[in-house]
């Protein structure tokens, strides 16, 4: 970020006249430090606009760069709104409560509390059910976009498998899957890991029996770890292809979360723990 | 972050405008010099950084001097001081009331009281009178906002200002025997 204070002390002055226009002449540290992040905010908004990495064109004055900014910001607000309707249309929490209360009440209280002029940094909600990408770096209508983002992609996912299958899954992994803070994506995964490493069709329900146990462990005795990462993405890939668009996005997005798995497996196979990985 | 930005901010503030409230003081009698006003300014800064505050605009020290002047307690010997004090006590309620009152309602609170409770002492209004208020507002009232600060303190005072009863006792015992 290339301008000075003296550049950017107006912005925060004339944010403040705001702030006079209700009665007031002064105001907290605090609520100063919030106006001058809000115009930081801004402005880097318009400088990473249009794509990581993306550079602000120098030539502009800060004001410029606010406004700039600010603009970016309103569409991005629009656009996450409009992502918002779209997977509400056909939204499943499948029974989990965090999920239910981030997506079905939290969301909306963002959308009417936001203010994009004087507090865009606000996330305003703490976003308790976790998704598979860190978006812990970013704020206010940033972080709030790139989470829209990832529910719509674990919402798709989600799709594959009828409702039932899915909460049969969940309600194996733990009974009281309703309160748990816990992905349910990554659930499914290492559900479909279990089904591939044991040879089974997934759409065979009813828990994983000994033999199934007995096969893992011998599969991952006989591949090496990034032999089998290749083969669960490959399979991944094959499922994720009635996906349509943003189907290598999707793909990208799950990538980690093999990783993880993968690790988990290393782990429970190690211990003899399999039947606690693959209920 | 660093807060030297804060400071950056307060600058646009002008000494001007303090200058320029003699125009409505000279017919109380109440005029500052360039350094009384520079004083003030000063002051105010001091205020400012002690209660962790920022102001901008053109700041509320001409504001306290147009709702003071016409006071029974100010006189040119104790103008600026206490305009200084009055500033200190302003941003101090401010905080106290977490910003709840506007300036206005603010200091039409402090000049009803400062004339009718503490009849001039800072320290009374300070201590005693904004002390209680806050603690009111505080904990949720809200009528200020009706009557924009005017007559609200009788509703919190604990003192008991003006015994009719006792007054005419005293009275008919002085007159009447």
């Amino acid at each position: 970020m290339g301008y000075a204070m003296e550049e950017l002390v107006p912005i925060v002055g004339k944010l403040a006249e705001r702030y006079a226009a209700c009665g007031h002449t002064s105001m907290p540290y605090g609520q100063a430090e919030q106006l001058m992040e809000a115009v930081l905010y801004c402005v880097h908004e318009a400088e990473t606009w249009g794509g990581e990495g993306a550079v602000l064109d120098r030539e502009l004055s800060a004001q410029e760069a606010y406004e700039a900014g600010m603009a970016c910001v309103e569409a991005k607000a629009k656009e996450a709104l409009a992502l918002y309707n779209t997977i509400s249309q056909e939204f499943d929490h499948y029974g989990n409560c965090c999920l239910h209360d981030v997506f079905v009440k939290g969301m909306p209280e963002f959308f009417k509390w936001y203010d994009m002029e004087l507090c865009p940094q606000d996330t305003i909600l703490t976003l308790d059910y976790p998704v598979l990408k860190d978006i812990s770096a970013s704020t206010g209508i940033d972080k709030i976009y790139g989470y829209l983002v990832c529910l719509s992609i674990e919402q798709k996912f989600l799709h594959l498998f009828p409702e039932g299958h899915v909460r049969e899954v969940l309600r194996r992994h733990d009974s009281q899957y309703e309160d748990m803070a816990e992905n349910i994506c990554e659930v499914m995964l290492t559900n479909i890991v279990g089904h591939i490493l044991a040879g089974r069709p997934l759409a065979e329900n009813g828990g994983f029996r000994k033999e199934d146990y007995q096969k893992m462990q011998d599969v991952w005795g006989g591949d090496r770890q990034q032999r089998l990462r290749g083969k669960l993405m490959e399979a991944l890939s094959a499922l994720l292809q009635g996906y349509g668009e943003g189907g290598s996005q999707a793909l990208d997005y799950f990538s980690k979360t093999v990783d993880n798995i993968l690790a988990r497996l290393e782990n429970a196979v190690g211990y003899g723990a399999l039947p606690n990985l693959f209920p | 972050m660093d807060g030297n930005w804060m400071v950056l901010l307060q600058r646009q503030n002008q000494l001007g405008k303090v200058i320029e409230t003699n125009n409505a003081t000279a017919q109380y009698g109440l005029m500052l010099s360039e350094q009384d006003a520079e004083l003030i300014l000063e002051e105010r800064g001091h205020a400012l950084r002690e209660q962790r505050r920022v102001e901008f605009g053109e700041g509320i020290a001409p504001k306290i001097i147009h709702q003071f002047c016409d006071s029974d307690f100010i006189d040119q010997n104790n103008y600026v001081d206490t305009i200084i004090r009055l500033q200190e006590i302003f941003y101090l309620y401010k905080n106290e009331m977490d910003d709840e009152l506007t300036d206005d309602e603010l200091l039409h609170l402090m000049k009803e009281q400062f004339e009718e409770i503490c009849f001039g002492d800072l320290d009374y209004l300070e201590g005693t009178c904004l002390n209680l208020f806050s603690q009111a507002v505080r904990a949720g009232y809200q009528g200020y906002q009706r009557s924009e600060g005017h007559g609200e303190y009788a509703k919190f005072d604990e003192v008991q200002r003006w015994d009719y009863d006792l007054y005419y006792k005293a009275l008919k015992e002085l007159f009447w025997g």
